[in-house]
């Protein structure tokens, strides 16, 4: 029924017009249906780059429908919590094709729009089934109340959230966070700890000049205020099933997060292994979470924490004084040094440019590839779902 | 009718008689006998049949598509018609939304920045010069350094005491830098709140103690710097 070839085609058109296709279609949405504007956040410019990646995702797979549909089932899962509902589809899918026609003028024809048609029926089909299913297992998004705001240094705050229902997730995950403050902007967080008994959450979040979210979490919210999750997400950092190698954990700032999650999973293992967790910061004073870690690897032998500082203090001085036992370098350079990688399965979580530079090490060294996890906090390593939103905020 | 056509696979659509199936049709001969039709009769029957069936459904397609063209051409005139121009306006307006976001973004973080240095800064001073005064105080007295502010047992009262005086040093230093660094904390925080950021409807905050701070901090005419330190942790403090 649908050309695929010339449905691709068709799109590679549209999209060598760049930011004007998605600029299009939303105007010719809010035009159309104007109650749709309020799903969207006052700049688009990030949902611009989204739908069009998505759409590109689409595209290119709409001849193989056994990768297609679970990505479409995901997306229509994850959409509820932007609160899409069945009725928007039709829209969406006018202003979609009116976009087109826009771009590709005399070349848009009866039989062009009527594939177009049938391929944005079937994702739409695909996308609203799926959520429709998952309000039988799962609310639209859990709101959290925060029960700890803890600033540890003038950028860095350490959230304890407390889920109104029951959230199940997997150490290593992400979910998406939304404060009332900063309405419709979602960005993803991960739960610092292993699902608790009460089931409380802690997160890390710095503070990113000019970044609306993590500065709104940083500085506004307080204790008592309600908070916005989606549903965890993500398995680049989870441990594989039949993992049995010890772990070699490295963080670069907050990127402790999920690998402090990591560490607790062990906790509540019947089996122990060796854990290394190496931290890094620049100063002694963004070693913000290193008390916990502390007592945590004098409750359990099998873990040693290792903080790493970019510089060394300046002789004489009170960091000097206070630091004790610490490395010195880049984190990744210190905690890939000398072998240690061998028998390990490797978590690396910080900056791209950390992870990337960890990644390299260990790609001249000859680790395997499947023994190495990680997840920058730009993207690096591809987006969850290769098209939603990322990790912590932009720099 | 023969088993040939009851015998087609049904689809999902319903079930048409094409004309070849018409054509191919058959008939048992009427037992001997028994009185039966021309057999010639009902065959040419038939084949009219087919083609006027075969007609059909060359009209039936061609409607089909008429049909789509028509609807493609209809959704064209009135996607010509009215979205465009409405979409262009929206288009715009977003962009200049965007660029006025984009620019109050700027604006917080370059202010964020400088008080993230701003804080450094004073943090570091401020332990730094609790720590030499410390030092100094402990250099005073003959007695082997204690590490750090570690409160490690201390033998006799003398050391104790040093020790004490060590660590009030330090925390009476820190206690009014640290209200410094909150009023300037919140003082940012407040200016950062009234940036041009379109706001939506959120939860609000009463901007009260901030205000009081801020008032040293916004007065146009005082020359912005870092505030200054404490005269009070200007002075050694007093070890009693």
């Amino acid at each position: 029924m649908v050309d695929a070839s010339r449905l691709q085609r068709s799109w590679a058109a549209v999209a060598a017009y760049g930011d004007q296709v998605p600029l299009r279609f939303y105007s010719r949405l809010f035009a159309a249906s104007p109650e749709t504007r309020e799903l969207f956040p006052l700049s688009m410019a990030a949902q611009r780059d989204r739908l069009v990646t998505a759409l590109g995702y689409t595209v290119s797979r709409v001849d193989d429908l056994d990768s297609l549909v679970p990505y479409l089932q995901q997306l229509g899962r994850d959409h509820r919590r932007f609160g899409a509902l069945a009725q928007h589809y039709g829209p969406v899918g006018e202003a979609l094709l009116a976009t087109l026609a826009d771009f590709l003028g005399q070349d848009w024809t009866a039989e062009l729009a009527q594939d177009w048609t049938d391929a944005y029926g079937l994702v739409a089909q695909v996308m609203i089934a799926a959520a429709d299913d998952a309000t039988r297992w799962m609310p639209a998004h859990w709101t959290a109340e925060v029960v700890g705001h803890e600033r540890r240094t003038f950028d860095i705050a350490v959230l304890t959230l407390q889920p109104d229902e029951r959230y199940d997730y997997v150490p290593g995950q992400s979910m998406a966070v939304e404060t009332a403050f900063r309405p419709r902007l979602w960005r993803y967080y991960s739960p610092a700890n292993a699902p608790r008994d009460d089931g409380s959450i802690e997160l890390h979040v710095r503070r990113v000049p000019g970044g609306p979210v993590s500065s709104a979490l940083v500085d506004q919210v307080q204790k008592g205020d309600l908070v916005n999750l989606g549903s965890p997400v993500g398995y680049r950092l989870t441990r594989p099933l039949d993992g049995e190698l010890d772990l070699l954990l490295v963080a670069g700032g907050t990127g402790l997060a999920p690998l402090k999650a990591l560490v607790e999973q062990v906790v509540t293992e019947p089996e122990t292994r060796r854990v290394d967790l190496y931290v890094g910061a620049g100063t002694v004073r963004e070693l913000y979470d290193l008390e916990a870690l502390t007592a945590l690897a004098e409750e359990h032998t099998w873990l040693t924490v290792t903080p790493v500082l970019r510089e060394e203090p300046a002789e004489g001085s009170l960091e000097a004084e206070e630091v004790g036992p610490v490395e010195l370098g880049p984190v990744e350079a210190v905690a890939l040094a000398n072998d240690r990688w061998r028998g390990h399965d490797v978590y690396l979580c910080g900056s791209d440019e950390m992870v990337h530079s960890g990644l390299e090490r260990l790609r001249l060294v000859g680790c395997p590839p499947e023994r190495v996890h990680y997840e920058g906090f730009q993207g690096l390593g591809g987006d969850v779902y290769g098209v939603l939103e990322l990790r912590g905020e932009k720099q | 009718m023969s088993s040939e056509i009851a015998g087609d696979t049904p689809r999902k659509l319903p079930r048409h008689l094409s004309p070849s199936q018409v054509r191919d049709t058959t008939f048992e001969r009427a037992p001997f006998g028994r009185r039966g039709l021309d057999e010639t009769e009902v065959q040419s029957y038939m084949d009219r049949l087919a083609e006027e069936l075969a007609l059909r459904d060359i009209e039936i397609q061609r409607l089909t598509n008429e049909n789509r063209q028509l609807k493609h051409a209809l959704r064209e005139w009135h996607r010509q018609l009215v979205g465009h121009d409405a979409a262009e306006l929206i288009a715009k307006a977003q962009l200049q939304v965007e660029a006025q976001i984009a620019q109050a973004e700027a604006y917080a973080r370059e202010r964020e920045e400088e008080a993230a240095r701003r804080y450094e800064a004073i943090i570091a001073e401020a332990r730094q010069m609790a720590y030499d005064q410390a030092q100094r105080l402990l250099v005073d007295t003959p007695a082997p350094l204690p590490a750090a502010a570690s409160v490690a047992p201390a033998a006799d009262p003398a050391a104790q005491q040093r020790q004490q005086a060590y660590a009030g040093a330090i925390l009476q230093a820190l206690d009014s830098l640290a209200a410094q660094v909150e009023a300037s904390r919140q003082a940012l925080t407040y200016e950062l709140d009234q940036l041009p950021m379109p706001t939506e409807p959120g939860p609000q905050r009463d901007p009260e103690p901030p205000l009081l701070a801020l008032a040293e901090v916004r007065r146009p005419k005082k020359p912005k710097k870092p505030p200054k330190a404490d005269p009070a942790t200007d002075e050694a403090p007093n070890p009693d």
